[in-house]
């Protein structure tokens, strides 16, 4: 069979990337079912229904590639979903924990195959899973409930293994007869063919017609039948593809400005030309959307991954815990999914792991015995907001203030003016952590820092909300795309500069009198009675600017940790605008991110205000403003 | 092994002339003017001449790079060949062009006075730099050779040498 693999690598990785799709809708009816079988008795045997197909279209598709582990261990499982199809009652909690396993196990696999083009390396495990599978099968068969859990631990191989390996030959067939996944892409003269050939056949349709290929999926998904979904026709297109098309789509745009917009057309009374003007403006504006939304997906899968990781924390920990799922339809660009998986899984942990407490603690601070943690995606102003809400014992206020004032993050006399929100903002510190016992899961103090970073680096924010006693929660915002940004168009000299919106606070004009400066290098600004640090974006990227003197100029309050003011010669508006990167060759440039196309064709640099902060001239300004402040109020 | 370089030893030169024929060589030169001297570079990295546009001030980078220009929608860094070579600069007309080449698979902008010819350049004619000719400011490296021809002399420039790494350049120029 290795022979093959070459031609089959393409056949492979569609393979895994199906498994993986119907691992990750299985996963979550899974975490259900044990919840109905937690409350004993009523369980949907259309559920385990679901599991029992999916286990079997695995199965199938994995005999005609010849992975024979992956098989034999669905094949097991499929055996003991066999047993609980004809009496639901007998699911129990063990059962749904090794089944879980299993997943894990075959996702594992999975990344063999995909790597490797086989799924040998992991012979002995497997075994041992399809031993424990197959004993445990037994077990429950035989009607011996209680030592259903034991035999999780201590298999007997011998007497279960040989049947699956008896039985290997005619699963293949049968996969092929019932032309399950892959089967169903090659012609039906072809059956009987050598799997060489006919594997061949499957790559070359998988390779020239896409859409076929769909069709054929959508008719799987609908065979696949009874799932609550309707099937709709997809099509897996490459990424780049429409990051390319989402370019061209901003290029017809600056295209269409400069056609319409051009100096030759200005002042023209052109009343057919305007309404044409009009039209193509309409279109190109819904192309745009389309564009966008073909790179949008739901967060719903993302989220339902959530059950799993809160069952599993939950169950080590003792723990009573619920997790509800709100606007699992709301729509984000993908890379933005990808990018937000790990920060959500270390949110979640930490609000099971630190924010709920045991039952007992929960009972006697008159909340009901079972946490709560709810998951929601909504859409807010041009944002998606992510809110992880938590009913645990919340932050204690007092507890991190006294850890960030020991660890310099905070300083003493100004502790009575901060803000609570600003004082929860330290654990997003690196190494800050409250939890009184490292636990295997959370409480090392690292994690949220890199949470807060991956965040930031989407272009995104997190905050963070928290009454004692009553539960905690955390907001991520996070731009609708990562293709566009909403900015705000600052002109400094000739240069045009492109602020992201999400950043700008306010912006103020100022007088030289607002203006102490403190050091060579750095300014405070008085706004409002407070001071905070002003760059001067002329000095910070050395560009000859308009304004000579700050009251000609304005100052824009940004904040992305700390607020700061950057001082421009003038706020043009507010603009959508398409983020390129700069070239390579130029090498990154301080306090730049990207740059944007304007409508006129001209370039404009979009500033990163986070870079520009922890510029080592804005923290000495800060610093020193601090340590001022400091001097005063002890003076005083 | 042996044998064999030994061999080739002897005619070292019109073999290497050869090759270079068969392995289709471009010895095709864009020549442009700069300070009323002629240069070429390789015509094989050229991919367009555009006219010269306002290019945006980039922070942070050495003088000669002039910042960058939106070429149909791509970003394109220009690099003023006259700072690179250590001359004055001059203001731009309408016979300053930009020379996109490609470098590391992305296209960099040269800003020249203005582009001339594309010229048939045989290995033989090239003499090399250091023989002689030299510019002074150490542009030596940057000089691929002489080339004299009926319109008078043309430098070749190497294009590698020229664009370089600029974090390179920044600490060269820096020194």
């Amino acid at each position: 069979m290795s022979d093959d693999w070459d031609d089959n690598e393409e056949l492979c990785g569609e393979f895994c990337s199906e498994c993986r799709d119907m691992l990750a809708e299985v996963e979550p009816v899974l975490v259900e079912l044990e919840s109905s079988a937690e409350a004993a008795g009523a369980v949907d045997s259309s559920e385990i229904d679901s599991i029992f197909r999916a286990f079997h279209s695995m199965k199938g598709s994995a005999g005609f590639l010849g992975l024979n582990t992956v098989v034999s261990v669905t094949h097991s499982a499929e055996s003991m979903l066999d047993v609980f199809r004809e009496d639901p009652a007998l699911l129990r909690p063990e059962h749904i924990t090794l089944l879980c396993r299993t997943m894990d196990f075959v996702n594992q696999l999975l990344n063999q195959v995909e790597a490797e083009f086989h799924d040998r390396g992991h012979e002995g495990t497997g075994e041992q899973f399809v031993s424990e599978l197959d004993a445990m099968t037994l077990a429950t068969k035989a009607g011996d409930h209680a030592s259903g859990g034991d035999c999780e631990n201590d298999a007997d191989p011998a007497g279960s293994e040989s049947p699956v390996t008896e039985d290997e030959t005619p699963w293949v067939a049968d996969a092929e007869a019932a032309s399950v996944p892959v089967a169903a892409e090659e012609p039906p003269s072809d059956e009987s063919s050598p799997p060489g050939s006919a594997s061949d056949a499957g790559g070359a349709a998988t390779g020239g017609s896409p859409s076929a290929e769909k069709s054929d999926e959508g008719e799987k998904r609908a065979s696949n039948a009874n799932q609550p979904k309707p099937s709709k026709g997809t099509v897996r297109v490459d990424l780049e593809r429409l990051d390319t098309l989402m370019d061209l789509v901003g290029e017809l745009i600056l295209a269409e400005t400069m056609v319409t917009h051009s100096p030759d057309v200005e002042g023209l009374s052109l009343p057919r030309f305007d309404k044409a003007a009009i039209h193509l403006n309409r279109i190109t504006r819904s192309l745009q959307d389309v564009a966008m939304s073909t790179r949008m997906i739901p967060v719903g899968a993302t989220f339902r991954k959530m059950l799993r990781v809160v069952r599993d924390l939950a169950r080590k920990q003792g723990k009573d815990v619920e997790l509800e799922l709100a606007g699992e339809d709301t729509e984000i660009d993908k890379t933005v999914i990808e990018a937000i998986g790990d920060p959500l899984v270390h949110i979640v942990r930490n609000s099971v792991d630190h924010g709920i407490e045991d039952a007992d603690e929960r009972e006697a601070a008159g909340k009901s015995r079972v946490g709560h943690v709810r998951l929601e995606a909504r859409h807010q102003g041009g944002e998606i907001w992510i809110i992880i809400q938590d009913d645990g014992k919340g932050l204690d206020r007092e507890v991190i203030l006294e850890k960030a004032l020991s660890r310099g993050l905070l300083q003493q006399d100004t502790a009575l003016e901060l803000r609570d929100s600003d004082i929860f903002r330290c654990i997003f510190e690196a190494g800050f952590s409250t939890a009184e016992a490292v636990t295997d899961v959370s409480g090392r103090g690292v994690g949220m820092d890199v949470v807060r970073r991956n965040i930031e680096s989407l272009g995104g924010r997190v905050e963070i909300a928290s009454e004692l006693g009553s539960g905690t929660t955390i907001t991520i915002r996070l731009p609708l795309t990562l293709a566009i940004i909403e900015g705000m168009l600052v002109r400094v000299g000739d240069l045009t500069y492109t602020l992201p919106l999400l950043s700008i606070r306010e912006s103020i004009p100022i007088k030289q009198d607002d203006v102490t400066r403190l050091t060579d290098d750095g300014e405070m600004v008085r706004v409002r009675g407070g001071l905070i640090p002003m760059v001067r974006l002329h000095e910070y990227h050395e560009i000859e600017p308009a304004a000579k003197s700050l009251e000609e100029g304005i100052a824009i309050v940004v904040q992305d940790v700390e607020r700061f003011c950057i001082f421009v010669d003038e706020v043009i508006g507010q603009r959508q605008t398409v983020i390129k990167s700069l070239p390579s060759y130029l090498g990154s440039v301080r306090g730049v991110s990207g740059c944007s196309i304007l409508s006129d064709g001209d370039i404009s640099l979009i500033l990163d205000v986070s870079s520009i902060e922890s510029d080592r001239s804005v923290r000495q300004v800060r610093l020193d403003g601090e340590g001022s402040r400091a001097r005063a109020g002890g003076e005083a | 092994m042996n044998e064999e370089t030994d061999q080739v030893e002897g005619e070292v030169d019109p073999s290497d002339a050869e090759l270079d024929g068969v392995a289709g060589m471009d010895h095709r030169y864009m020549t442009f003017e700069l300070d009323h001297q002629f240069y070429g570079i390789e015509l094989a990295s050229v991919q367009e001449i555009v006219r010269a546009q306002r290019a945006t001030q980039v922070p942070d980078v050495p003088s000669f790079v002039r910042g960058v220009i939106n070429l149909r929608g791509t970003v394109v860094p220009v690099v003023d060949v006259r700072r690179r070579m250590g001359m004055e600069p001059i203001d731009t007309d309408e016979r300053t062009c930009v020379i996109v080449c490609s470098f590391r698979g992305e296209g960099i902008g040269l800003v020249v006075d203005s582009v001339c010819d594309v010229v048939q350049v045989t290995e033989e004619e090239i003499i090399e730099s250091s023989s002689g000719h030299t510019e002074g400011g150490g542009n030596d490296e940057m000089i691929r050779g002489l080339v004299r021809q009926d319109d008078g002399v043309k430098i070749l420039l190497n294009l590698d040498e020229v664009l370089a790494d600029l974090g390179e350049l920044e600490s060269a120029t820096a020194a």
